[in-house]
């Protein structure tokens, strides 16, 4: 047994999760850490769009195309782990932007159409106002979040690894440019692959060995109301926020946030009274939370996935867009790590593109 | 791509890439890799059902690896493998297909994911011989999915719509001998009248037929040597047909292997009428006399663009997208002459004349329906476009003749 490869992932949001998922079935050792209850940051405030659009450049849509099928895969080999494909309905631009939209993401073979009022209607009845046209794509999906990061960990459990919460991890520990393991607050953990799946964190963790990567400061607020009876079908995005119902029945939006407005309070208040005059109901919505979600995002907001230039058996894994892209980037880095193979879908997001100029040029 | 077309000549594919992949892991990474991309079998289909918007694939360099479990009864082979192919094969080794269609060099893939068939009251389509697919989905990953499983019933007949199937499972018997015998100058009247005595005269039973005159011209019947003998149909014994056609397998009554009497046609010669167009129509069986009446209403006019038709039985099936869902069916097959112009008006005709009665448009022939006005010929349809989505989310198989007939929207 002790010659399977022994790989630590620290983060055990949902792109962590599914990294785990994939080594172990491959037949990795694998020990998960999180700082926290296992199941991730960002990922539990997520509102868990599974989408490929829009206005990407058509190389990371190509990707995220990739994950939906991916998502459909992990649902059939993963026990327990519901994914939902409800479609998703847009009109947060004018309706020359939308048809841009429209026209680009079909000329690529997206399933994407423009829908009038009364599709619209026949689609969402109970929108209070619903606009003259919008877009609809009904392959878009979503999954609980938390729920499928742990469906996935469990699934790994299953397969052998080992999950463990609440051990933060401190500093990454390197000697000769190997990685020989990682300080935690409960003390050291010897390991000569690590895999840095810590959203938020991650930024911090990787500078303890030496490698470079910026992430945006990239906060949303998040406001949800107690459950309601079922009233929204799918994935909505009107210019003010992004709206669902969620599985069991609570209306959970995502709006920006604003600096002014620290903890995110006032800001929920809107988008709120905002959901409250979107949805057609009898009885009022009841505010249930609201929560300033840090989403991790490298600093031209593409996926940061690859091994770390300079530090043999140190690989990182860090996106905006994890729910949509956990169940490829899962796949792909599992099979990079154990084979050295790299999918040609993940080219342009290797880490080294963030190494500035000058440090590059004193590299080669 | 230089120009690609079918046997027919009369589609040239659209894909710009045509790949033909020596190994099922190369499929993979194709498929994975691809866009859009559908598999192309041995481009017997009159239709752009084989199409792609980006990559075809053909499976003819995949070696077939065949694997027989005599326990199972079953045989295992590549999808890209010929019909005639697999028959040699089989028989060489003890074992039998229960039917073939009436040309041997047509893929097992492209054959049962068309729900192409043959001839045989107790037999059922091609497709319905399959006990298990292996197929490279969206992802790159197989899937195998085996009868009785969830699923199973709506991809066997998949149009290509999962993935690219890249092996496949089919039943098979111990082998056994045939012979085929031709007869004259059935009467329509008998044929309509007692449809069943005909089409029970032997294993495999075919009426080959001209619409205009009061005679279908032959009746071909084919028997498993040691079979019980069905009552005689008291016509005159004959040539296979009027006129002389090379390439078909041995007529008068001569028993021979399997392979060389069930397919119309020797696997080593390309049949008779190169490149003459086809369209068919299945109906349940209890409707074929008032098609017969239907279609000879007209046969003054279909006659002089027609070179042959030929009726057959087969056993229903439960197969979502089969032409014989749902129980005992009858096919209605014409062999177009290359009057383009006229056939497409005939086709047309005949289509909106039989689909009152249930008839299903063979999906590997010239069609003109959408798929609006299919979708009631097929009570499972809703359940396909599930599995579909399933499978294939984004569209990545989902080529121009599926969202015209099949998919919709």
């Amino acid at each position: 047994m002790t010659d399977r490869p022994h790989v630590l992932i620290v983060g055990a949001g949902i792109i962590g999760a599914s990294i785990a998922w994939h080594l172990a079935r491959a037949g990795a050792r694998v020990t998960v850490l999180d700082a926290a209850e296992p199941g991730g940051l960002a990922t539990r405030h997520s509102w868990a769009w599974i989408n490929a659009s829009w206005g990407n450049p058509e190389p990371y849509f190509r990707l995220r195309v990739r994950a939906m099928e991916e998502w459909h895969r992990l649902a059939r080999d993963v026990p327990g782990l519901r994914v939902d494909w409800p479609g998703a309905l847009f009109w947060e631009l004018p309706p020359a932007q939308l048809e841009r939209f429209r026209a680009q993401h079909a000329a690529w073979g997206y399933p994407i159409r423009a829908v009038g009022r009364d599709e619209i209607r026949r689609i969402e009845p109970h929108l209070a106002s619903p606009p003259e046209m919008a877009l609809h794509v009904a392959a878009e999906g979503v999954v609980g979040p938390l729920a499928a990061a742990q469906a996935l960990l469990a699934a790994a459990r299953g397969l052998g690894a080992t999950v463990q919460g609440h051990t933060r991890v401190t500093s990454l520990t390197l000697s000769g440019g190997r990685m020989t393991g990682v300080e935690t607050q409960n003390g050291r953990i010897d390991a000569d692959r690590v895999v840095v799946a810590a959203g938020v964190g991650a930024a911090h963790l990787l500078a303890t060995a030496g490698v470079h990567l910026p992430l945006l400061h990239a906060p949303a607020v998040v406001v949800a109301s107690r459950p309601h009876a079922k009233r929204l079908t799918g994935m909505l995005v009107p210019p003010e926020m992004e709206l669902r119902q969620t599985e069991e029945g609570r209306f959970l939006a995502v709006g920006g946030y604003d600096e002014a407005d620290p903890d995110g309070a006032a800001t929920a208040a809107t988008l709120f009274a905002t959901m409250q005059r979107m949805i057609a109901t009898d009885e009022a919505l009841r505010l249930d939370y609201h929560a300033v979600a840090y989403r991790p995002m490298p600093g031209d907001k593409f996926p940061a996935v690859g091994p770390a230039a300079g530090v043999d058996g140190l690989y990182a894994a860090v996106t905006h867009s994890g729910i949509t892209l956990a169940p490829a980037l899962g796949r792909f880095v599992a099979e990079e790590m154990l084979t050295g193979h790299r999918d040609a879908l993940l080219d342009p997001y290797c880490l080294a593109r963030f190494i500035p100029a000058e440090q590059g040029r004193a590299a080669e | 791509m230089t120009r690609e077309h079918n046997w027919a000549d009369n589609y040239d594919f659209t894909a710009p890439r045509l790949h033909r992949p020596t190994s099922v892991e190369e499929v993979r990474r194709i498929v994975a890799g691809a866009a859009h991309v559908h598999a192309i079998g041995a481009r017997h289909s009159f239709n752009s059902v084989a199409d792609s918007a980006g990559d075809l694939i053909d499976l003819g360099r995949v070696p077939p690896a065949f694997a027989i479990d005599p326990d199972a009864r079953t045989v295992t082979a590549g999808a890209g493998t010929t019909y005639g192919d697999l028959a040699v094969f089989l028989h060489e080794s003890g074992w039998a297909l229960p039917n073939t269609a009436s040309l041997p060099h047509i893929t097992l893939a492209g054959a049962t994911a068309t729900g192409t068939h043959g001839s045989g009251d107790a037999i059922g389509t091609l497709s319905s011989a399959v006990a298990a697919l292996e197929i490279a989905t969206a992802t790159g990953d197989l899937v195998t999915v085996r009868r009785g499983e969830a699923g199973f019933d709506g991809m066997v007949v998949g149009l290509g719509a999962f993935g690219v199937v890249t092996r496949i499972t089919l039943d098979i018997q111990p082998t056994f001998e045939m012979r085929q015998d031709a007869f004259a100058d059935l009467p329509w009247e008998r044929l309509g009248g007692d449809l069943d005595a005909v089409m029970s005269a032997g294993y495999s039973v075919s009426v080959m037929t001209m619409w205009s005159a009061a005679n279908a011209t032959r009746v071909w019947v084919k028997t498993r040597i040691g079979d019980a003998a069905a009552a005689p149909l008291g016509l005159a014994p004959s040539s296979p047909l009027p006129n002389h056609m090379p390439g078909l397998t041995p007529f008068g009554g001569v028993p021979g292997p399997w392979p060389e009497r069930l397919p119309h046609f020797r696997p080593d010669v390309e049949p008779g009428v190169v490149g003459h167009l086809q369209s068919e129509y299945l109906l349940p069986r209890a409707r074929a006399p008032e098609a017969f009446a239907l279609l000879r209403s007209i046969g003054a006019q279909i006659d002089p663009h027609l070179l042959l038709s030929e009726i057959r039985s087969m056993r229903g099936d439960t197969l979502w997208l089969s032409p014989a869902f749902g129980g005992p069916t009858i096919g209605l097959h014409f062999s177009w002459q290359r009057h383009f112009e006229a056939v497409a008006a005939l086709t047309a005709e005949i289509e909106a004349m039989l689909l009152p009665l249930g008839a299903r448009p063979h999906w590997g022939k010239i069609i003109h329906t959408g798929a609006d006005a299919l979708a009631p010929l097929y009570p499972r349809l809703a359940d396909f476009r599930a599995l579909v989505r399933d499978y294939d989310p984004v569209g990545k198989f989902a080529n121009a003749f599926l969202r015209r007939h099949v998919l919709g929207g």
